[in-house]
């Protein structure tokens, strides 16, 4: 299972024709199955991958504490401890489990290595491996052996190791754990290749030279630290940057299609979320629920079914259909919704989706778009289509009536426990 | 199914010998199910809550329950250690631009 962090699914070939980037993907696309409307259930990796994880929703908090990183982590931890990963449903199945993950929300601290047999944290301070492994890039390796005043160094490189976090550093580690490992297994690699700053690997670039690539990411951060806009010259730049890095994402699923032939397995690949390009004034992924930001490419290749789901796929179904896949029971077709629900850290921002619709709905305030006619979303049209507004919003109600009553039953098995240690 | 019955691998903490209604039924869809019976009056009371929310049926609501109660067990007995942070995911989440709001 490959999840590339921020790789939107118009960037791939199998859900925009006119994209070119994605070969290989496109090709296990084409023999295998495709869903083109899989919505990720949260805009950044803290909203997404804690729930595509589990299957569950993380839990409604009404406190402000956004600001401070290790109660975010911390929230991450409780949810992780309150449900069934799915590597533990494979672990129980009788599958040996390993995960290379180099998204920082996503490491021990956070509780991601329940359910794993191997967990290797792919970062500069692993305590997995050694951060030569982060890159093969030269400036990485001067960073890395502790240069600190390079010349040209305006970004502050090296306090940002991370930046450089590049497949082609630690795919032998890859390709060595896969060798030792006994099958049935399950490999899950959370690769951060296609995340912003777009920095890629020379033989995979082919619009960006070095000077455009870093030119941009100093851009790009200027801009964010100073809220100033992008140039149009700067945006294509970023723009550029970012389709060399999904080129550098489809040849890292080449290179482990390879590594895994001799196994014969079953590969899914998707996005944790999207990414923005300009689109709504942002790039990145900030916390909004607009297209760029939910839909992600979702491909499922060698098992036994050649087919494109066009219905909506909330990627919140993914355990289930992971473990249906290990099985006689998979139905591409049982997991598509008609309403699917996406919401933002905190859950203070949440939408539901369905074929033409999209409501996003903000405290009080409603915005509702037509994604037919305006797959942009640049027009509410809420005071024009009041009945579908109510419709879609009784269905976020009853969303939030359910997380409640969840909640609620997380308390008592907390109090429960409490109770049964004093005991 | 009877509380010492050995084929009950989920729930034999609580089962009535009567007035008994089955919550997880075999089928042909689900085959990994197993069944097991609540009594009448605590399914009502399943239901009564499954209406405010969008759990499907009772099955859900008692597997949603039952998954969270079991998996916290576990995880009680494995939880010490995990409440220290490093100092380097810190730096890793500001140099990805995750702590700028």
């Amino acid at each position: 299972m490959v999840t590339a962090d921020c790789l939107r699914a118009d960037h791939c070939g199998f859900c925009n024709p006119s994209s070119s980037l994605t070969p290989t993907v496109d090709h296990l696309a084409e023999e295998g199955l495709t869903f083109t409307q899989a919505i990720a259930p949260g805009p950044r990796t803290p909203s997404s991958v804690p729930v595509f994880f589990t299957g569950e929703f993380m839990a409604n908090d009404e406190n402000d504490w956004m600001d401070d990183w290790q109660q975010r982590q911390a929230r991450i931890r409780r949810h992780m401890e309150r449900f069934t990963h799915l590597s533990e449903s494979l672990q129980h199945n009788g599958y040996e489990t390993a995960t290379f993950t180099a998204n920082p929300w996503t490491t021990r601290e956070s509780s991601f290595d329940i359910g794993f047999d191997h967990f290797n944290e792919v970062s500069a301070d692993s305590p997995d491996l050694d951060s030569a492994y982060l890159s093969d890039s030269t400036l990485f390796t001067l960073t890395d052996s502790g240069i600190k005043s390079l010349p040209g160094d305006p970004g502050g490189w090296s306090s940002k190791k991370e930046w450089f976090s590049q497949w082609p550093g630690y795919v032998e580690l890859i390709e060595d754990r896969i060798e030792s490992l006994s099958e049935p297994f399950f490999l899950w690699i959370f690769i951060l290749d296609s995340h912003q700053p777009y920095i890629t690997p020379r033989q995979y670039r082919e619009e960006s030279s070095a000077w455009e690539m870093y030119y941009s990411i100093l851009r790009y951060w200027h801009g964010k630290v100073n809220d100033e806009e992008l140039s149009d010259r700067a945006a294509e730049l970023t723009s550029q940057a970012y389709r060399d890095a999904v080129r550098s994402v489809d040849a890292f699923v080449e290179t482990l299609e390879t590594a895994v032939e001799p196994y014969d397995p079953i590969t899914m690949l998707f996005a944790d979320h999207g990414e923005a390009l300009g689109e709504h004034g942002n790039f990145g992924h900030k916390r909004t629920l607009y297209e760029e930001n939910l839909r992600v490419p979702l491909v499922v290749h060698n098992a036994d079914t050649v087919d494109t789901v066009d219905e909506q796929l909330p990627l919140r179904s993914l355990p289930e259909m992971a473990v249906d896949l290990t099985t006689d029971d998979f139905d591409p077709q049982a997991y598509t919704q008609q309403a699917v629900i996406s919401q933002t850290e905190a859950n203070r921002t949440k939408s539901v989706r369905t074929p033409q619709w999209k409501l996003i709905s903000e405290g009080e305030k409603c915005r509702l778009f037509n994604l037919q006619n305006d797959p942009e979303e640049t027009t509410n049209v809420a005071e024009m289509n009041p009945e579908i507004t109510d419709r879609l919003v009784d269905i976020l109600t009853s969303h939030t009536a359910t997380q409640k009553e969840k909640a609620d039953v997380g308390d008592a098995a907390t109090d429960l426990l409490a109770a049964t240690t004093e005991l | 199914m009877r509380p010492n019955d050995s084929s009950a691998p989920l729930c034999q903490c609580y089962t009535s010998y009567m007035a008994n209604r089955t919550v997880f039924r075999d089928d042909t869809s689900h085959p990994a199910m197993t069944e097991i019976t609540l009594p009448d009056e605590l399914a009502d009371r399943i239901e009564s809550r499954v209406e405010r929310t969008d759990f499907e049926n009772t099955n859900d609501y008692a597997t949603f329950v039952l998954s969270e109660v079991v998996t916290r067990v576990e995880r009680d007995a494995d939880s010490e250690g995990r409440e220290s942070a490093r100092e380097g995911v810190e730096a890793r989440l500001e140099s990805l631009g995750y702590l700028e709001e």
